[in-house]
C-alpha cells in the first residue's frame, strides 16, 4: 500500500480502496444440497482525477497497480475539492457467529427449515431454500482519510413452486440483515406459503384503474424505482432525469415523505461509508410532497448543485462508481392498515413484488407483483389475481396517496442493476400506502 | 499459485480447476466530456470438488484470489464436501473442440474505444439538436480461461468482447431516455453507424408517442424484444428445470399448439458474445436441434444434470438459431396490430410462461399506416400466444440469437 500510495500522491486528489469480498450460500432443494462459496474478489483500486477526469486501475495484483504508468495523467485534478480530516472504523457485530456455527449445524439449520416450510403446503412440487452470509471489509486511504469497515450480512432466502391439476405458480420470499446467524430467526413464511397454493386459483386481473393498497414490499419497490432512481444524481448533467427540474417542487401528495439512508441500522444496504470514502448519512428526497434532494457520487456532485451524499456505490471494485441507492423508503404515516382497507369500496391489495423498471427521464414505471387481494365493500375477500403489473406516470401515483399506514417494514432482499448492468445489493420498504394505481 | 492449489487437491478423487484472468479497459462519455477512464485486470482461481460414494456424489466449491493460501482454502472446501450430496455425477473427461475464432487483436487497445466512442459522436451528429447524445460507456476485454481437472481434461480459450451501452435523449414532447445496448466479440462487428440510426429515430418519434389502444392485439416482435422472447423455451429445455420436475416440455411432445417452431443451441456459431467451444466443465460443445417443428427433441443439460437425468450432456444453451419462417418481413405487416421493439423489461416466467410488460419503443399499425406508441401494458402467456406464432423469412443476429427478425404473435392483451 506504502508504496502505491507514494505514486499516487503526485495527485491533487487520489485514493485507494482496498477490498475483499466472501461469503457462502448452502442451497438445499428437493433433491440436493449445495455449498457454494460466494466469487471471492479481492483486491486493489487506484483512483485519482487527472485533469478533470477521473482515471482508476483495479487489480487482484498490487504490482500492477504500482507498475502501471500513472505518470502520463494530468497531476493537476481541475476540481477543487475540501475534505475533512477523517479516521473510523465500523466492525458490525454478529450475536451469533456465521462461521463459528460448524458447518454441520449450518446444514442442520438449513434442512430444518426446508422441511418446516415444506411441512405448509402439500402442493409444494420443489421448494429450494439457500441460507446466505456475505462479508465486505474495505479500507479507504486518501490524503485525509483512513476508514475501515468490516460488515457481515446474513439471509435466509426461499423460493417455492406449487402444482395442481396441471397448474404452476411460485412464490418467494426470505430476510436479510447485516449480521449473523441471529439474521434467520426472523424468517416468517406460512401466511406467504397460504398465499402461494392460493396463487393456483388466481386468475387475471380485469385492467383498470383501481384504489389499491401497496404492501409495504410493494411500497418498497416503489420508492426505489419511483424517486429512488430519478434522483441518481449522475444522470442530471447527462440529461437522463426529469427531476432535475423538479428540485424544490412538488411532486407527490403531502403524506409523502422518501429516504435513502446507507446508516439504517443493521439494513441489509448500510455502511460507513461509501464506496469513493463519503461517511453515511440519510438523504430526504422528498419532504411532504415536495422533491429536496439527489443521490450523488464524486462525479456526479462535481457537476452538478447538489449536496454530495454517500451514494458512490460499485458493483465491486472491479467496476465504476455510481449514484447508487441504499435503502430506500417511504417514512411511517398515522392510518391503520384496517381503516385503510375498510375505506375501500372496490379495490386491490397488491402483494409480493418481483420486478420493477425505472424511467427516470419519462417517469413512467413498472411494477411487476405476483398477486394482488382483491377488496370489496371495505374487506379482503379472499379472491387473488396473479401475476399483476402497475404502470403509469409516477408523480400521478405519487399525488395519489391519500392514506399512509403507521409502521415501516424493510424488505432486505433486494438487488438493483444501473440499466442493465451493475448490480448491488440494496434494500427497500415503507408503510403500507393508498393510492390510485393503473393494474392489469 | 495453479501448483500449489493442485497440491492441495491432489488427494481428492475428482477435481476441477479453472483459471480465469480477465483484463479490461474502459472509456466512459458523460455530457460530451471524457468522465472516466478504467484500467482493470484480475485473476481468479475456481476449484469443484467432487466425491462419489453409492448413489451419491458430495460436492465442494472453491475460490482463490491474490491474497488467498490456497491450502486453507482447499481445506475448508473440503470439510465441507461430506455435508452437500446430490445424485451422482461425474466430471466430463478429456474431449476434442472444435476451433472458432473468439479473439479479436483490437482488443484492449484503447484506440478501439476511442473509435467506438467517435462513431457514436458522428452518428448522432447527422441528427442535428433533435437528439442529445446523453453518455456513452465503452468496454474492451480479453478473458482467458484455463480448465483442467483429475480425468485428464484440458481445455483453454481466450476470448475477446467489446461492448457499448449509449443513452440519447429527447428532450421535446414528451421527454425519453433510450439506451443502447450492443456486444460484439469482434470489433468490426460494432456497427454503430448502422444500429444507432434506428434508436435515435426512436427517441425523436417517442416524443409524440401516444399510449397503445386498449384490447386484445396481434403483436409483432422486433429489434431488442426478440432478445428475451424465447427465454422460456431455453429455460423449460434446459437441464435443471427437466430436474427440478418444473419443466413444462416433454421429450417428443409438442411444446406450443403450432408446428413452425424449431430452435437450435449454437454455442459453436462465430459472433456471439456467450460462442463457446466448451462449457464451465470443459465438456464439448456441440450445435444441436432443441425444438424442432414444434416438439421438444433434446434437453439441453450440462454434465452435471445430465448425469442426474441419465441422459447425454449436451451444456446449456447459451445461443440460439430459430429457424426463419417462409413470409417476408413485410407480409407479416398486414391488418391491425402492435408493433413492439423494446420493453422495460421483457422476462416471461419460466414456470407459467406468463408475462406482463410496459411497451417503452413500439408502433399501432391499422392497413399500413404506423403511429408510434409508448407506455401501456402487454399481458399474456407464452404458450396461448405462440399458437399461431407466424415467423418472417428476413433474419437478424443479435448478442446470442438469430433467427427471424419479425415474430408475429397472437392473442396479447394491451391495457
Amino acid at each position: 500500500m506504502k508504496m502505491l500510495m507514494n505514486r499516487l500522491s503526485r495527485f491533487e486528489n487520489w485514493y485507494i480502496l482496498q477490498e475483499r469480498r466472501i461469503g457462502e450460500s448452502i442451497v438445499k432443494s428437493n433433491n440436493q444440497i449445495d455449498i457454494v462459496p460466494s466469487r471471492t474478489v479481492s483486491g486493489t483500486l487506484g483512483s485519482v482525477i487527472a485533469g478533470g477526469r477521473i482515471v482508476e486501475v483495479a487489480s487482484s495484483d498490487k504490482a500492477f497497480l504500482e507498475n502501471f504508468d500513472w505518470e502520463r495523467f494530468d497531476k493537476k485534478s481541475g476540481y477543487k475539492i475540501d475534505e475533512q480530516d477523517a479516521e473510523f472504523e465500523l466492525e458490525i457485530a454478529e450475536q451469533k457467529s456465521y462461521y463459528e456455527m460448524p458447518v454441520k449445524e449450518r446444514v442442520e439449520l438449513i434442512n430444518d427449515v426446508w422441511h418446516k416450510i415444506n411441512s405448509q403446503s402439500k402442493k409444494i412440487a420443489f421448494l429450494k431454500v439457500a441460507l446466505t452470509h456475505n462479508r465486505l471489509v474495505q479500507q479507504f486511504v486518501s490524503a485525509k482519510k483512513r476508514l475501515r469497515q468490516d460488515i457481515p450480512r446474513t439471509g435466509i432466502i426461499f423460493s417455492a413452486i406449487f402444482y395442481d391439476k396441471g397448474k404452476q405458480k411460485m412464490i418467494f420470499g426470505g430476510v436479510e440483515a447485516q449480521g449473523g446467524i441471529e439474521v434467520t430467526e426472523k424468517l416468517e413464511y406460512a401466511n406467504r406459503i397460504a398465499d402461494g397454493e392460493r396463487l393456483l386459483e388466481a386468475t387475471r386481473v380485469e385492467p383498470g384503474s383501481y384504489e389499491a393498497i401497496f404492501t409495504p414490499e410493494f411500497s418498497g419497490i416503489f420508492a426505489h424505482e419511483a424517486f429512488g432512481h430519478g434522483t441518481e444524481a449522475d444522470l442530471f448533467e447527462k440529461g437522463r432525469s426529469m427531476a432535475t427540474n423538479y428540485l424544490g417542487k412538488k411532486v407527490a401528495s403531502e403524506l409523502v415523505n422518501l429516504y435513502d439512508s446507507p446508516s439504517l441500522s443493521n439494513a441489509a444496504a448500510s455502511f460507513l461509508f461509501d464506496d469513493e470514502g463519503m461517511i453515511a448519512s440519510a438523504t430526504k428526497i422528498i419532504d411532504n410532497g415536495i422533491l429536496v434532494d439527489a443521490l450523488s457520487n464524486l462525479d456526479g456532485w462535481l457537476h452538478n448543485d447538489i449536496k454530495r451524499t454517500a451514494n458512490g456505490r460499485r458493483e465491486n471494485l472491479f467496476h465504476k462508481a455510481y449514484s447508487r441507492m441504499t435503502n430506500t423508503y417511504f417514512e411511517k404515516g398515522e392510518s391503520k392498515l384496517t381503516d385503510m382497507i375498510s375505506s375501500i369500496e372496490k379495490g386491490l391489495m397488491l402483494c409480493y413484488p418481483t420486478n420493477g423498471m425505472e424511467d427516470p427521464k419519462g417517469w413512467g414505471i413498472q411494477l411487476e407483483g405476483l398477486a394482488a387481494k382483491e377488496i370489496k365493500g371495505g374487506r379482503l375477500t379472499g379472491r387473488i389475481f396473479s401475476p399483476v403489473i402497475v404502470s403509469g406516470f409516477v408523480p400521478d401515483l405519487l399525488k395519489s396517496v391519500s392514506m399512509v399506514s403507521d409502521k415501516v417494514e424493510i424488505d432486505g432482499l433486494g438487488y438493483c442493476g444501473k440499466g442493465k448492468k451493475e448490480i448491488v445489493k440494496v434494500t427497500d420498504g415503507g408503510p403500507y400506502l393508498k393510492l390510485i394505481a393503473s393494474v392489469a | 499459485m495453479k501448483k500449489r492449489i493442485i497440491e492441495a487437491i491432489s488427494d481428492i478423487s475428482q477435481w476441477q480447476l479453472t483459471k480465469k484472468s480477465v483484463s479490461r479497459i474502459e472509456r466512459y462519455i458523460s455530457a460530451g466530456r471524457v468522465e472516466q477512464q478504467r484500467y482493470v485486470n484480475y485473476t481468479i482461481f475456481e476449484g469443484l470438488l467432487l466425491k462419489n460414494e453409492n448413489d451419491k456424489t458430495h460436492q465442494a466449491n472453491f475460490y482463490v484470489s491474490a491474497d488467498d493460501d490456497p491450502v486453507a482454502v482447499v481445506k475448508e472446501a473440503t470439510n465441507n464436501l461430506e455435508y452437500s450430496s446430490s445424485p451422482r455425477w461425474s466430471l466430463p473427461e478429456r474431449c476434442l473442440y472444435k476451433t472458432v475464432k473468439l479473439l479479436d487483436s483490437e482488443a484492449l487497445r484503447y484506440e478501439s474505444l476511442e473509435k467506438m466512442s467517435l462513431d457514436t459522436r458522428k452518428t448522432l451528429e447527422r441528427f442535428g439538436n433533435c437528439l442529445k447524445y446523453a453518455s456513452g460507456e465503452f468496454f474492451s476485454s480479453v478473458v482467458s480461461v484455463e480448465i483442467e481437472n483429475s480425468l485428464g481434461l484440458n481445455a483453454s480459450k481466450k476470448y475477446s468482447n467489446f461492448s457499448a451501452y449509449i443513452n440519447i435523449v429527447n428532450e421535446k414532447g414528451r421527454s425519453s431516455d433510450i439506451e443502447l445496448v450492443i456486444k460484439k466479440p469482434f470489433l468490426e462487428d460494432m456497427h454503430m453507424d448502422l444500429v444507432l440510426p434506428d434508436y435515435a429515430v426512436f427517441a425523436i418519434e417517442s416524443a409524440d408517442a401516444a399510449s397503445p389502444p386498449e384490447g386484445t392485439f396481434d403483436v409483432l416482435f422486433m429489434g431488442e424484444a426478440l432478445d428475451t422472447l424465447f427465454d422460456y423455451f431455453v429455460a423449460n429445455a434446459g437441464g435443471k428445470s427437466a430436474f427440478e420436475k418444473w419443466s413444462n416440455f416433454k421429450l417428443e411432445q409438442p411444446v406450443v399448439e403450432t408446428d413452425n417452431l424449431t430452435i437450435h443451441s449454437v454455442p459453436l456459431e462465430k459472433g456471439f458474445v456467450k460462442t463457446s467451444p466448451f462449457d464451465e466443465n470443459g465438456l464439448a460443445l456441440k450445435n444441436y436441434i432443441i425444438i424442432e417443428n414444434g416438439i421438444f427433441k433434446r434437453i439441453a443439460a450440462s454434465k452435471r444434470y445430465a448425469d442426474f437425468l441419465s441422459i447425454e450432456p449436451i451444456g446449456d444453451i447459451r445461443c440460439i438459431k430459430v429457424e426463419p419462417g417462409k413470409q417476408s418481413l413485410g407480409s407479416l405487416y398486414s391488418g391491425r396490430f402492435l408493433q413492439l421493439l423494446r420493453f422495460s423489461t421483457f422476462e416471461p416466467n419460466p414456470i407459467t410462461g406468463e408475462f406482463s410488460s410496459e411497451i417503452r419503443t413500439g408502433y399501432f399499425v391499422d392497413n399500413g399506416k404506423s403511429y408510434p406508441i409508448r407506455g401501456g401494458t402487454i399481458t399474456g402467456k407464452i404458450s396461448e400466444c405462440f399458437k399461431n406464432a407466424e415467423f418472417s423469412s428476413d433474419i437478424t443476429k443479435r448478442s446470442n440469437y438469430i433467427g427471424p427478425k419479425g415474430v408475429r404473435v397472437s392473442g396479447i392483451k394491451v391495457s
